[in-house]
């Protein structure tokens, strides 16, 4: 009960904090935008006067794409690199972006309000861009380590079980997938605990919010997971609905205005998904503060910051 | 030899054309026996390794007097790192170096006729570091119809699989095993040291090939299984007849498991490995279907029986006379179906390899192009389009498969052009395979589907166990066409040509005379590669009306000027897509008014996917 407590309260949480879903949703349409428009001007040149590109409304044709990729395979190899430095860009624009996000929904969690103006926006992303790029590095490491886990143990079930039926090994991959990404989900559950304590107490070195996250992941292993897998499966219902809605779009056939609502609801999807960032986000604010009574310094922080807001 | 009327399945209609063609020729049911083969062979286990004695009854079918007899010792391209064949595949040498993996065939003893004394030091490799060819000079040769006996003995040391000879774990496949003669023909003989891209190639002639292994073994092999010994010291001799085939091999595994099924009184044997039964139905029911269409048109399947045997090989599928072998997985997916596909493809290689036993070592494309041309046919009468893979409306067949690998090389090597002098494997691939099997569905797009099936059907039956040439397939397309298609196998066959061509660009302008709007219309077409193919074109008007244009297509650009009544609202060269060999599809039209709503579609999709993209990577 209290899991699904927690999850209403981060859900009306996120919501009041509208903004901050907003600026979500809008950075990643804006870098999308940045991606496409190369590859759409390819694909114009292409496609725009060309008959058999009416069968995209239909399906996907993939002996069109293949001529497609190899008569632009020179300009698609610069669009790769292209791709891949700007995904490498809004990774990093991202966790500029998110130290304030964060902050703003733990203040908002906490205070029932926040302050939303664009030079106070920034300075928070300002402050804590160093701490977070170096949680982040901290992260790869431990999606390293997952993923050497998984290889190991596929070795090792290899060693195990590679007398067993060729049936019950191919159900043992799907075994150790679930196990693999349970450790995933645990590191991206500990690294939002390691947010929450980057940005609840100032001076807070990034080595102990990531100490501090496992301790506290430790000590309320069971709510935490539970949370979690609520919120996966919040996620998962979302984008069943979205895809239902998609196929019943799809038989009303193709015509423009069907094309239209189509795009909409891939955003709408997009807008939700920006949402459920936050969601994820506040629901964890709520269990933390629910089970981490005493973190004196958060209060010191608080006080500071309502001080420095009201000279 | 027996000789009999062509057969002909019940119910498949075949045109007068072919029946004008093939009368009085009888569809041949038996080949002529140049070198046959008794070999008895011992597998040892523990040494990995074979001891076998064997006896070859050879012909002198031709009107030469041979002064020397050409064998291929195959197991020797893996003798050590000089062969040409491993010269040739620098990773696989590499890692045969790192795993001390080697093979060899040694001859221990050689003689001729009658005569007790021993050649085997008198014979010769063909190159210093290459032991894949020998040679022995006969001291009188042989005068045509002359048919000495030749009795070897002979040792192989098997490796780990390299290609396609050896073991892993208890799992052994024997192919290209045995001391084989070369093919006697035109005055010369052909006889290739193994090396990159060249596959053997051999003359008919009976086999009789007694194995002995460990009794807990099952084995697999080729021919007709007719006798079984029990040795009574833990291993059992398996005596095999194979009547009127160029090849023998033979797998074995303790752990086979054996399914069985018949299609038109033929048996098809199946040897899966324990892991992989739960693919029996599908690869059965694909051989049957192969089996049967194959039957029905190039002549009927002339043994009665068919052995697949699963085992890994490098390139998943081996083709052997009456004998298949197809790497199987678990993976039990409805979605993908490479399995079938592959069994598919060397069930076609029955006829074009097995009975028409072209040169593979110089003219690759007659069987495999052939073989890719026929099984796209097969997977899409049972499979559709999406006959590789079907998975959540995304299709992709064997179509789309020699389309990707044609276009990845379209112009690095010609399809005609003996197998070591491609650039790569790729380009062997994507010129004797994917490039080949395009250019036959040029041609029946060029000739009509029904005269393309006769030109095949004449072909393989004339040619019914015997060795034809590129030259002969031309002949019987130009005999069966009425046409000299020199125009389109010169460039096609043997050249590297590009194919492209365009519709560059369609100028209208719209005038008023007698109070009537007429439209003036320049259409630009374009040849964008070198090689010179005819184009049809059609024209489309807003009221419906169609007219169809012609070009020769050599100029490097062509305009169509023409008035109507209406405007334009496409122009497509290829219309009905007869041209497989054009590299790019998508300039092969243009329509006046933009492709607003499928483009939109795609880009909006794209877009999505790249939103849903940065929703993963920015979940931090
Ligand atoms: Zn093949």
């Amino acid at each position: 009960m209290k899991t699904i407590d927690h999850f209403l309260k981060g859900l009306k949480n996120s919501l009041a904090s509208w903004r901050l879903g907003i600026v979500l949703f809008v950075f990643k349409f804006i870098c999308a935008l940045f991606l496409v428009i190369p590859l759409n001007a390819l694909l114009s040149e292409s496609f725009e006067h060309n008959l058999y590109a009416s069968s995209f409304l239909t399906r996907l044709d993939l002996t069109l794409i293949i001529d497609f990729i190899q008569s632009n395979i020179q300009g698609l190899k610069v669009y790769l690199v292209f791709f891949l430095l700007t995904l490498v860009a809004a990774v990093l624009l991202n966790i500029f972006l998110s130290g304030a996000i964060f902050r703003l929904l733990c203040d908002g969690f906490r205070r029932g309000y926040y302050s939303f103006t664009i030079g106070h926006f920034f300075r928070l992303s300002g402050r804590y861009l160093f701490r977070l790029s170096r949680l982040f590095l901290y992260s790869l490491l431990f999606y390293i380590v997952v993923i050497a886990f998984h290889l190991v143990f596929a070795e090792l079930s290899k060693a195990i079980f590679g007398g067993f039926s060729a049936s019950f090994r191919f159900a043992w991959i799907f075994v150790r997938l679930a196990i693999t990404g349970f450790l995933a989900m645990l590191v991206v559950m500990t690294f939002d605990y390691a947010k929450i304590h980057v940005v609840s107490v100032r001076h807070i070195k990034v080595k102990m919010t990531i100490k501090e996250a496992m301790i506290f992941v430790g000590k309320n292993f069971g709510g935490a997971v539970l949370l979690y897998l609520l919120l996966i499966l919040g996620l998962a219902a979302t984008v069943a609905i979205f895809w239902g809605l998609d196929r019943g779009l799809g038989l009303l056939g193709t015509s423009t205005i069907v094309l239209i609502l189509t795009f909409l609801l891939q955003q709408t999807l997009s807008v939700v998904r920006s949402f459920y960032r936050l969601l994820i986000f506040s629901s964890q604010i709520s269990f933390f503060d629910d089970n981490k009574k005493v973190l004196p310094r958060f209060q010191e922080e608080q006080e500071e910051e309502e001080s420095a807001e009201s000279t | 030899m027996s000789k009999l009327k062509p057969q002909l399945r019940p119910g498949l209609f075949l045109p007068g054309i072919i029946l004008s063609f093939l009368a009085g020729s009888a569809l041949s049911e038996e080949a002529l026996r140049v070198a046959s083969y008794d070999i008895e062979v011992q597998l040892q286990l523990a040494e990995k390794s074979l001891s076998a004695r064997e006896h070859i009854r050879y012909t002198n079918h031709s009107d030469y007097l041979i002064d020397t007899l050409y064998f291929s010792l195959y197991p020797n391209a893996f003798r050590d790192e000089n062969s040409l064949f491993l010269r040739g595949y620098e990773k696989l040498r590499k890692r045969c170096k790192r795993e001390n993996n080697w093979a060899s065939l040694d001859i221990k003893r050689i003689v001729l006729g009658s005569d007790q004394l021993d050649l085997s030091s008198q014979l010769m490799p063909l190159s210093e570091h290459d032991m894949t060819v020998v040679k022995l000079p006969l001291a009188q040769s042989l005068r045509p119809r002359e048919s000495p006996d030749i009795h070897i003995e002979f040792d192989v040391k098997l490796p780990e699989v390299i290609d396609r000879l050896g073991y892993r774990g208890d799992n052994f496949i024997i192919a290209q095993w045995f001391p084989k003669l070369g093919v006697f023909e035109g005055g010369r003989w052909k006889c290739y040291p193994y090396q990159q891209n060249t596959e053997p190639f051999a003359d008919f002639g009976d086999y009789r090939v007694k194995i002995t292994l460990p009794e807990n073994f099952v084995a697999a092999a080729c021919g007709y299984l007719q006798s079984e010994r029990d040795n009574g010291d833990g291993t059992r001799t398996l005596g095999y007849y194979a009547p009127s085939v160029h090849d023998f091999a033979w797998a074995a595994d303790p752990s086979y498991e054996i399914f069985t099924d018949t299609v038109d009184q033929i048996e098809i044997e199946l040897y899966l490995k324990p892991d992989h039964t739960n693919k029996a139905g599908r690869i059965l029911s694909a051989a049957k279907e192969a089996l049967s269409y194959c039957s029905g048109r190039f002549g009927r399947y002339p043994y009665n029986k068919l052995t697949i045997v699963d085992t890994e090989i490098a390139g998943n599928g081996m083709e052997l006379p009456t004998m298949i072998t197809i790497g199987v997985r678990y993976f039990p997916f409805c979605w993908n179906r490479f399995e079938q596909a592959v069994v598919v493809h060397e069930v076609v290689h029955q006829w074009f390899y097995g009975m028409l036993a072209s040169n593979q070592a110089e003219e690759a494309w007659l069987d495999e192009g052939l073989t890719t041309f026929v099984t796209a046919k097969i997977l899409e009468q049972m499979f559709g389009e999406g006959n590789f893979v079907d998975f959540c409306g995304l299709q992709f067949g064997a179509y789309q498969m020699d389309r990707l690998t044609y276009l990845w090389e379209p112009s690095t090597d010609p399809i005609y052009q003996p197998g070591w002098e491609f650039d790569s494997e790729l380009s062997y691939f994507a010129s004797t395979y994917s490039k080949a099997s395009l250019a036959l569905k040029t041609l029946e797009g060029h000739l009509g589907s029904e005269v393309m099936d006769s030109v095949l059907v004449i072909y393989s039956r004339k040619f019914r166990f015997r060795h034809p040439t590129t030259f002969d397939f031309i002949s019987i397309a130009e005999e069966v066409s009425d046409e000299d298609l020199s125009w389109f196998f010169a460039p096609v066959l043997f050249g590297t040509e590009v194919c492209d061509y365009a519709v560059s660009e369609i100028n209208s302008e719209k005038r008023e005379e007698n109070e009537q709007l007429v439209y003036d219309h320049r259409i630009k077409l374009r040849r964008l590669g070198e090689m010179i193919l005819p184009v049809e074109v059609k024209i489309v008007f807003a009221d419906g009306q169609e007219i169809f244009k012609q070009w020769d297509g050599s100029a490097g650009h062509h305009e169509i000027e023409l008035q109507s009544s209406s405007p334009i609202e496409v122009v497509v060269i290829d219309p009905d897509r007869k041209n497989h060999l054009d590299v790019n599809f998508n300039n092969n039209s243009k329509t006046s008014l933009p492709q607003a709503d499928a483009v939109f579609k795609l880009q909006t999709r794209i877009f999505f996917c790249i939103e849903s993209l940065l929703q993963w990577v920015t979940a931090f």
